[in-house]
């Protein structure tokens, strides 16, 4: 079934057109981005239950963005009144743009806007809101029970599940597009104490779509005991270089955040990004080609129509067998940069200003079968369950953390577990290194990406196994 | 709009409520170098409503909770039909039963800050004159930054009566430094003030442009071994929001902490003994508990416990609200004299992190200074990766004190003896 369009949107479209009709006689361009956005947030644990919607990282609300010969200038609001347009425009005149002229702008070519319109829907199989919280809530606690009683020592088990469903709207001089999405996620996870610590760990899932994603979710549960009971018996790793195969959660991890967010092109713009000088050079093994986009047919909790500033969504190749071919551009930094908008100018929700940001984000398969890559290790580990990574695009240096990593000595698992681990290094040592790649792709969103430390959207990341030389400590 | 989800609350049955409306204005500067990338206003309400149905199952009292948000510009039917849906939610919220805390009925309290009544839009600018104001030799400089002068007005009020309004003022944001030579680095830094106070903000980026000269100069890595690391300024919120975390109701109630009041939570041993205390940001917690300054630790013993209504309710303790800053009392050892031969002093983290369950803490070093010889060498890269309980009996705090909005403390913690990963 497809997503229904927004009464809402539809009922508001003829202010929001009264406003910019009104903006486009002042200025050379003008655009308005308005949302409205149903989410609702389900969990179970020891501390209870929870049922609450969510507003964070998205909520009805509008942007306005104008061009004012030098640069654009933004205006956000929650709704809009036909009788408020004089006020909006008048804030926006005088307050916003004439309150900070004393300031040089920072030259930027006006939007082609060259003309596109259509309204597109995304397909779920469960509507969440028809499926109703009595059944979700019970799925949730009979996981969560079942899921006590495999081992007397958990703590805990909690399982959640959410989901988002957004209407966007984008008019501008020549485009009026509407979208309509529905995107689900959610997680299992236990905990486990021994002595003073308490261990975890976790499986998340992700899909465009709806409520289907709960099906499987009492599949998880053996892996994630298996996971927290070994971390019981975990050790301190010695710091060092070791022969190390990642699992596609950890091969998601090194791809967007060791690697992808330095080919976000704004910090291009910013001079902040050493991917800039490799355009055309090599920076990974010529197993590894890479794809971000929400129009890549890897579709996950990313997958969208168009981004928020009007331009259609894309499918960029980044990494071609190698060598950096591309990064991803918003509508802005590519208008500075003279490229073409990758359709990756995003919001944490539409009150906030657009960055370049990732979608789905993923390295492709390879030949090799995971058997084949563990036999093939003299010493090293199989790294698993990453659980933060930050980025470094001016130096490429690498900050990413794996809860665990099992050890594999003459080519099998010795059943001995290290945790935690930091993953540390430089971005292409390590992409270069990558000497076997498996043979499926998985991806995964059920996280948040962050730009700098807040800016938060929802992405996607992936890959296969892939086996790489890796500075652990 | 109070009065539409009133007058739905009503129409809906609902007997136990609480509406939080949060009026924000937000004046936003974005800078690439010194020329300005682009400018933003935002104007934005929010009318949160908690739901609450109570019911009993086998004799046993349960109080369900569900949070819906009321949209500016939806009809009283609207309305209605959302506080329905929530109240429906809320009989599957099957909790047991909490007593919500006593009413509070005050006038509105203005806000302490002299950043009240101040223009949003020539706060920003201020901010930003301030930092476009240091400076700048071509060599090393500010590269980009975000301002945001944001003010809020809250107003609070519920089915037990309370109704208090009050507002809050603050200037946060980030900037990047960048020095081009030799090596051309960066480095990331996050502020947040709550007073009008641009040249504090100044004098920050000034310390950032010479670290990150310090950073252009660093050529090798520290060795992999153990070391006695100096954590410094922002990074030490993080490091005591451990104590803050484990002794927080939330965590105490279903055993993810085992801390009770009266715990030693700090072995005895050579080091500092740690005196922290919760400080009250905001009059009110988001449901309705007046809050007020609290003593967390004394001599390394925890002296009370904190949280929101129902978990401490569940703990039989009086609810305290959440605090989202903590003091901590200043040490004996003047910064200079911690910086003995071979401490390596972390001037910078990519992403400093500590685990709260497992008290594991690091991160990779985007700065750090090694006394060598007297002369603090500048070497970069390497990660931290230390446990807490390892080493909290043998802390030195410095003399010198760090304020930001999230911490009042020491600006330095010498930490005996932690492995660092290196060449």
């Amino acid at each position: 079934m497809k997503v229904e369009s927004s009464t809402y949107l539809r009922e508001m479209k003829p202010v929001f057109r009264q406003l910019l009709d009104a903006l486009l006689m002042k200025y050379g361009y003008a655009s308005i981005l308005a949302s409205d956005v149903e989410c609702k947030n389900y969990r179970v644990s020891a501390q209870g239950i929870s049922i609450n919607e969510s507003n964070g990282f998205g909520k009805r609300a509008f942007t306005v963005r104008v061009y004012n010969g030098g640069g654009y200038a933004e205006y956000s609001s929650v709704t809009l009144k036909a009788e408020d347009i004089p006020a909006v425009t008048d804030e926006i005149a005088n307050r916003l743009i004439e309150g900070t002229r004393n300031y040089e702008r920072l030259e930027t070519p006006v939007s082609g806007d060259e003309s596109i319109s259509f309204v597109k829907s995304t397909e779920y199989e469960i509507d969440p809101v028809a499926m109703g919280d009595e059944a979700i809530i019970g799925k949730l606690v009979g996981t969560r029970l079942k899921g006590m009683a495999m081992d007397e020592r958990l703590l805990d088990t909690s399982c959640s599940f959410g989901f988002q469903k957004y209407h966007k709207l984008f008019m501008s001089g020549n485009r009026d597009m509407e979208q309509n999405v529905l995107y689900a996620d959610g997680h299992v996870a236990m905990m486990a104490r021994k002595d003073a610590e308490i261990k975890d760990g976790y499986k998340s899932f992700s899909c465009l779509g709806g409520a289907e994603v709960l099906d499987r979710i009492e599949d998880y549960l053996p892996e994630v005991l298996k996971n927290v009971t070994d971390l019981l018996e975990s050790e301190p790793i010695v710091p060092g270089e070791y022969e190390c195969i990642c699992t596609p959660e950890v091969t998601g991890m090194i791809v967007h955040e060791a690697f992808g967010h330095g080919v976000e092109m704004d910090m291009f713009v910013k001079d902040r990004a050493l991917a800039k000088e490799f355009m055309g050079k090599r920076v990974a093994s010529d197993l590894i080609t890479m794809r971000d986009g929400a129009a890549t047919g890897y579709d996950d909790v990313a997958t969208f129509f168009f981004d928020d500033e009007g331009n259609p969504a894309s499918d960029t190749l980044v990494i071609d067998k190698g060598i950096l071919v591309s990064g991803y551009a918003d509508e802005v930094s590519a208008g500075r940069l003279g490229v073409k908008a990758t359709g990756n100018g995003r919001r944490e929700s539409v009150d906030h200003k657009a960055y370049t940001r990732m979608t789905n984000t993923y390295f492709l398969e390879g030949n090799d079968e995971l058997e084949d890559m563990i036999a093939s290790v003299k010493y090293g580990f199989l790294l698993d369950n990453p659980s933060s990574g930050m980025e470094d695009p001016k130096n490429w240096g690498i900050q990413c953390m794996v809860s665990f990593g099992r050890e594999i000595r003459d080519g099998k698992l010795t059943g001995k577990v290290c945790s935690p681990i930091v993953l540390s290094g430089y971005v292409p040592d390590l992409l270069k290194s990558i000497s076997m790649v498996g043979r499926n792709v998985e991806h995964n969103g059920a996280g948040y990406c962050g730009k700098g430390h807040k800016e938060w959207v929802k992405v996607s990341d992936g890959g296969p196994y892939i086996k790489a030389k890796i500075r652990l400590g | 709009m109070l009065q539409l989800i009133r007058n739905a609350l009503e129409q809906e049955n609902v007997a136990v409520w609480q509406i939080r409306k949060t009026e924000t204005r937000r004046a936003e500067l974005y800078f690439i170098k010194k020329k300005l990338d682009i400018p933003r206003l935002a104007v934005m309400n929010e009318y949160q409503v908690s739901v609450y149905r109570d019911f009993e199952e086998n004799g046993q009292k349960y109080r369900g909770m569900s949070v819906m948000y009321a949209e500016e510009g939806q009809t009283e039917k609207q309305i209605r039909e959302k506080v329905r849906n929530a109240y429906f939610a809320a009989q599957y919220v099957k909790n047991p039963y909490y007593d919500l805390p006593d009413p509070v009925r005050e006038a509105k309290q203005e806000s302490k800050s002299d950043l009240a009544g101040r223009d949003l839009q020539e706060t920003a600018n201020a901010f930003a004159d301030a930092v476009l104001d240091v400076p700048d030799d071509g060599e090393a400089f500010v590269n980009s930054l975000e301002i945001f002068a944001i003010r809020s007005e809250v107003t609070l009020v519920s089915s037990a009566g309370t109704n208090v309004c009050y507002e809050t003022n603050k200037v946060e944001g980030e900037f990047v430094t960048q020095c081009v030579r030799p090596v051309d680095v960066e480095q990331y830094r996050q502020f947040a003030y709550d007073s009008f106070d641009t040249q504090a903000l100044k004098d920050k980026v000034a310390s950032a442009v010479a670290d990150v000269r310090m950073r252009a100069n660093a050529t090798d890595m520290p060795k992999t071994g153990k070391h006695d690391i100096l954590l410094t300024g922002e990074n030490l919120k993080i490091f005591f929001e451990y104590y803050l975390i484990r002794a927080n109701a939330s965590v105490i109630f279903p055993g993810y902490s085992t801390w009770k009041t009266g715990d030693r939570v700090q072995e005895a041993g050579t080091g500092e003994k740690l005196n922290i205390d919760l400080l009250a940001t905001e009059p009110y917690s988001v449901d309705g508990v007046p809050m007020k300054d609290m003593v967390l630790t004394e001599d390394g013993v925890l002296r009370n416990i904190w949280g929101a209504t129902r978990f401490m309710r569940y703990l039989n303790e009086t609810p305290t609200g959440s605090y989202e800053k903590i003091r901590v009392k200043n040490g004996t050892v003047p910064f200079e004299q911690m910086k003995t031969e071979g401490t390596l002093e972390t001037v910078s983290f990519s992403d400093f992190q500590m685990d709260y369950f497992t008290g594991n803490f690091g991160g990779e070093m985007r700065l750090a200074l090694m006394k060598k010889d007297g002369k603090d060498i500048p070497l970069y890269g390497g990660s931290v990766n230390a446990k807490i309980s390892d080493c909290a009996d043998r802390l030195v705090f410095s003399t010198e004190r760090y304020e930001d909005s999230g911490y009042s403390g020491p600006y330095a913690v010498l930490i005996p003896g932690v492995a660092v990963a290196g060449e």
